[in-house]
């Protein structure tokens, strides 16, 4: 069971150069070389609300972030970070049913969708994520590559990550009849209801 | 001036088809009738943060709006229609400068627009790149800018920066860009508390 560590944070003005070099040469490697998490993506978010930036890592249990959490070399790391960034914020995502969480090996762009579900219609909503949100996602062209329960950090406590080959087939999506009629049915079984479209930085090879 | 006043709301799904009919029948019909504002768009937010549902409306003044908000029948109407939507919020949006609004009597196209606070500091640096840069850049990929808006009723964060599209793939052909992402980069050092939505017409005013 894979699980995600998000971390989120604006880059301070006069900084970027400082802070691209940071990450590339610094920070990504030491965090992949602690072996408790792997950063797989850093990502821009191209449409939705900030913080700007965010950057996915992947361990294969939540004992795994928490020995990173203790260990002296991610907190030099973490403090030399804060020097170059504002607004960091971090997210513990645990897998949720009823997808199995995956990470793309190629190139992607990524539409996730967070929201709270409204518990009374708990039931409902898995039945329609499962039977009909998912396939009728795949056929707008959107995979969905994971649903995650927000473990730890801010809400919405759920995120659904979409994966998708291109921006303009993401729009294609979103303005099409089928994805309107599926958005209007599941906001009548969750709340708080937004999304995001992720862009990757380059950051990581 | 023209400004704008933006109505945004989830709604009460049971309560959908009753919500359909009276945006369309009486709501907007009877704000239009009033003569003091005109409604020019509904949305839904295809990305970015909800409330889902927007409803657009222009003035020619403030004036207008506060006569507006003031009427009865309007406040009626707006009774009316807390029964079918929750989380209801208004902004009343103005133009901080002499540029004219962009601005048509029903919308068309697709909205992406951009939202942030203009960092003390960088005030004057911001107004030159976005007159210079970030306006003829967006421009330069194929929308329209519709206005630069300062909010001055409402949540902040205070600055919306709103363009129209044709299409969706233009859109998406911006985001993928790279000189988008330098602009926006070039943006972000200039302001804080940014974010944006990509908005799609409901089709109750505008398809």
């Amino acid at each position: 069971m894979i699980v995600k560590f998000i971390q989120y944070w604006d880059v301070l003005s006069e900084r970027e150069e400082e802070f691209r070099k940071f990450v590339v040469k610094s920070y990504i490697p030491g965090i992949n070389e602690t072996g408790f998490l792997k950063i797989v993506e850093s990502w821009h978010v191209a449409s939705g609300e900030g913080p700007f930036n965010i950057m996915e890592g992947v361990a294969d249990s939540v004992k795994s972030i928490n020995n990173l959490l203790q260990l002296d070399e991610f907190k030099k790391l973490n403090h030399l970070l804060h020097f170059l960034v504002t607004n960091y914020k971090t997210k513990l995502l645990v897998p949720t049913g009823p997808v199995e969480g995956i990470v793309p090996e190629h190139i992607n762009y990524r539409f996730n969708h967070h929201y709270n579900i409204n518990y009374d219609k708990y039931d409902d909503y898995i039945e329609f994520i499962k039977n009909e949100h998912i396939p009728a996602m795949e056929v707008l062209g959107i995979k969905i590559i994971g649903g995650w329960d927000v473990a730890i950090g801010p809400g919405p406590n759920i995120v659904i990550e979409g994966s998708c080959s291109s921006v303009k087939q993401i729009l294609a999506a979103i303005g099409s009849e089928k994805y309107q009629e599926l958005t209007s049915k599941l906001l009548t079984m969750v709340s708080g209801f937004g999304s995001k479209i992720l862009v990757a930085t380059g950051l990581v090879s | 001036m023209p400004v704008k006043l933006i109505q945004y709301w989830d709604i009460r799904h049971f309560r959908k088809t009753d919500f359909d009919s009276f945006f369309t029948q009486q709501f907007v019909p009877q704000i239009n009738d009033t003569g003091l504002m005109q409604m020019v768009g509904s949305w839904h937010v295809a990305s970015g943060e909800g409330p889902y549902f927007i409803a657009e409306g222009i003035a020619t003044s403030v004036d207008k709006v506060e006569s507006l908000i003031m009427a009865p029948p309007y406040i009626e109407l707006r009774h009316e229609l807390f029964r079918f939507v929750k989380d209801y919020n208004t902004k009343l949006l103005v133009q901080p400068d002499a540029i004219e609004p962009n601005l048509i009597e029903i919308e068309h196209g697709y909205k992406f627009n951009q939202h942030f606070n203009i960092n003390p500091a960088d005030y004057y640096e911001f107004l030159s790149f976005e007159e210079k840069e970030h306006i003829p850049g967006m421009e330069g990929f194929g929308l329209t800018i519709v206005g630069c808006w300062n909010v001055a009723v409402g949540a902040t964060p205070y600055v919306i920066d709103e363009t129209r599209a044709q299409d969706l793939a233009t859109i998406g052909e911006m985001l993928e860009s790279a000189a988008y992402q330098k602009l926006t980069l070039k943006l972000l050092s200039l302001v804080s508390n940014y974010g944006c939505k990509i908005l799609i017409p409901s089709g109750h005013i505008n398809t």
